[in-house]
């Protein structure tokens, strides 16, 4: 698949985790290469970019046994994009379906 | 390669490509991402491989601070917008020498448009007195006929109507005719006036990483 396509259906699939709860930074990677055979390297750029876009906001929360973790929560900014992101989509894969199928 | 090998490649990698205070966030991300690796059961080593090279992960955080943000692009985009006024500078410098070259030609030509000018506007100037010069004639001629006073005969009042009633015609004539002349010289002139919309086509050139497949 094209790699500039990949790069925003990933981007995409990352704000709709953290809409549905807030992550922290390996939870999220586990999740998205639960589902994907994404490089791991490539989520924590990608983390980074989005949230000093503005897209999300992060707050630390200690934890024992380890260091504080960076948990990411979606900004209002970050749930617009993500809801202009899924239309875009929707409507995309909508009509590519349909010429797919010939109709 | 062990955790604190791996965070002082990344850190070396990214060294004067960013601030201080990003590069310590972004170790700082890492060495979480490590710690809760071993927490979950995997060794430094795993999560080494899973995350590639140290130096893949630098290019991949610069590129993603440059290339594809949306300010990144916004800057490409002003960038191209640049060198599109830049040019249309250079096409005015061209445009002011080639007028400079050939004003001889332009003011002759100007010259020949005013004096076009100057004969419609004398023409509708001439017209205009003769109409008024008729009108007056006509009326006065009326009135002495009217009031009886026996000047003239009747057949030369009659006469001196009709030719005042031709010169109006002819008046009216003259008018139309050099409105019309003045109004289409006019569409002429806007027409090389009006500044012609210039269409650049903007370009904002994407890079695409080769595919790695």
């Amino acid at each position: 698949m094209n790699t500039q396509l990949r790069k925003g259906v990933i981007e995409m699939c990352i704000l709709a985790l953290i809409e549905r709860k807030d992550m922290y930074g390996y939870e999220i990677v586990q999740s998205i290469a639960r589902h994907t055979d994404i490089n791991e390297g490539t989520v924590y750029p990608i983390l980074r970019r989005l949230t000093v876009d503005g897209h999300f906001s992060t707050y630390l929360v200690e934890s024992s046994g380890g260091p504080a973790r960076k948990y990411y929560r979606l900004t209002a900014m970050g749930v617009n994009h993500l809801a202009e992101l899924k239309r875009e989509w929707f409507e995309m894969t909508d009509i590519v379906n349909k010429i797919l199928r010939g109709e | 390669m062990t955790k604190l090998e791996y965070l002082k490649q990344l850190e070396d990698a990214l060294k004067n490509r960013m601030s201080r205070k990003d590069i310590d966030d972004i170790i700082r991300d890492y060495a979480e991402y490590f710690a809760e690796g071993q927490r979950q059961g995997k060794s430094e080593f795993e999560t080494a491989r899973g995350l590639g090279t140290p130096q893949e992960v630098a290019e991949q955080i610069v590129s993603e601070g440059m290339g594809n943000t949306q300010s990144a692009i916004n800057a490409k985009v002003k960038n191209t917008w640049k060198k599109v006024r830049t040019s249309s500078i250079w096409n005015k410098v061209f445009l002011v020498i080639l007028i400079l070259a050939l004003s001889p030609f332009i003011l002759a030509g100007g010259g020949l448009i005013l004096a076009a000018l100057g004969i419609v506007v004398g023409a509708l100037a001439g017209v205009v007195a003769a109409l008024f010069g008729a009108l007056l004639a006509s009326f006065a001629v009326a009135v002495c006929g009217v009031m009886g006073i026996g000047l003239m005969s009747p057949s030369i009042v009659a006469l001196s109507l009709i030719v005042a009633v031709g010169m109006l015609a002819g008046s009216v004539l003259g008018i139309c005719l050099a409105c019309m002349s003045i109004r289409s010289l006019w569409r002429l002139l806007k027409n090389l006036l009006r500044p012609r919309p210039r269409y650049k086509p903007i370009n904002p050139h994407i890079e695409e990483e080769s595919e790695e497949e």
